[in-house]
């Protein structure tokens, strides 16, 4: 779009009217963009078999053009190697005994600076450490302490047990009184069937009394018979 | 050993045969190297559904229920046991409880929400978990404009 309204414009400029205008002569810009045939194509057909011809310089101008280039060649090589004098000139000189003193010196420094960190270190390390010592110290007595505690109290507990159990034993049915105790179940049935209300007063016979398990008549086979 | 509750559920059946299962039951525990601590009677009732067991509709049956003390290790045998008996509906072994029983809050659990201290507990752990929320400081409880 540029490139032709540029083309438009010089063509405009250069032809009949630009010169009948006066105006001054507009620059052509042609830009090339998208024109021009990719490098991978190679050379063209009615190209092909063209040799260039080589350009034919006169004898004297190329002598010419050599002394100039010379001399040319010269001045540049007489400038840098001034420039590298100077800049090496101006550098610092590094004094290597000094250096290698300076060195020494430092690391002396440095390893009395470390000795002394060191100190330091292991003298708070060793506070820290001490009371770690004591606290894990307190912890551990605290907690045996609570262990012994603990055990005592379950010793008094199973004492306890014990106890209460010796006491109920002889109300426990074993295989001597078995037959009077399932005789004085029977005889006496247990109702939970009943309701307490707030003044404490029990309140019986709302549902169907249990039966005695008595007179009951066998209403159904044995079973296997 | 701890003490265990089984409640079981006879056939119905003459008085001796009752007495004679209950001692085979008995003699079971007894075998475990357990004892009996007091055997009740619930008497002779309707069952809540009819039910079917070793071959045979029940529908009315005897009630018991044995506290007896025994070997945790032999629970499942004893289960086992009463479950091969013929003349046992039903029956099944419970933990008797140990805890000694709560103390009565009952002055507490009828007062109105707001007052009750478990409430107040919860509302203090409701205010406790709210997220800040930005605050617009306009002096009102309310956003004046649409959002």
């Amino acid at each position: 779009m540029l490139r032709n309204t540029l083309l438009a414009g010089s063509s405009a400029a250069n032809g009949s009217f630009g010169i009948l205008s006066g105006l001054p002569n507009t620059v052509c810009v042609q830009c090339v963009r998208w024109k021009r045939k990719p490098l991978w194509l190679g050379t063209a057909k009615s190209k092909l078999f063209r040799i260039p011809e080589r350009p034919k310089i006169p004898k004297d101008e190329t002598i010419e053009l050599l002394r100039l280039h010379n001399n040319y060649r010269t001045l540049v090589r007489s400038i840098r190697h001034h420039i590298t004098e100077a800049v090496i000139g101006s550098q610092a000189r590094v004094d290597t005994e000094l250096r290698a003193k300076q060195e020494e010196e430092d690391f002396v420094r440095c390893v009395a600076l470390n000795n002394e960190w060191n100190e330091s270190k292991a003298k708070a390390r060793d506070e820290r450490l001490a009371k770690a010592r004591e606290v894990r110290r307190e912890e551990i007595l605290r907690k045996i302490i609570a262990q012994e505690q603990l055990a005592a109290k379950q010793l008094e507990n199973i004492e306890k047990t014990v106890k209460r159990v010796k006491e109920e034993a002889i109300t426990f049915i074993t295989e001597k009184n078995i037959d009077q105790a399932i005789e004085d179940a029977l005889n006496n049935p247990v109702d939970h069937n009943w309701a307490l209300d707030l003044e404490g007063t029990i309140h019986r016979g709302k549902y169907v009394q249990p039966q005695a398990n008595e007179g009951q008549r066998q209403k159904r086979m044995q079973p296997g018979v | 050993m701890p003490t265990y509750e089984l409640t079981m559920l006879l056939r119905v059946m003459p008085k001796t045969d009752i007495v004679s299962t209950l001692k085979r039951t008995a003699n079971t525990i007894f075998s475990t190297g357990g004892i009996i601590r007091k055997i009740d009677s619930l008497g002779f009732k309707k069952m809540p559904f009819k039910t079917s067991a070793h071959s045979l509709v029940h529908r009315e049956a005897n009630y018991f229920i044995i506290y007896f003390d025994a070997p945790p290790s032999r629970i499942f045998d004893l289960d086992e046991a009463f479950g091969r008996d013929v003349d046992v509906v039903r029956r099944r072994i419970y933990k008797q409880d140990s805890e000694p029983p709560e103390a009565c809050t009952l002055a507490d659990e009828i007062k109105p929400p707001p007052y009750r201290s478990e409430v107040q507990k919860m509302l203090e752990m409701a205010k406790k978990a709210k997220k800040p929320q930005f605050s617009y400081n306009t002096g009102l409880d309310y956003y004046p404009f649409q959002k």
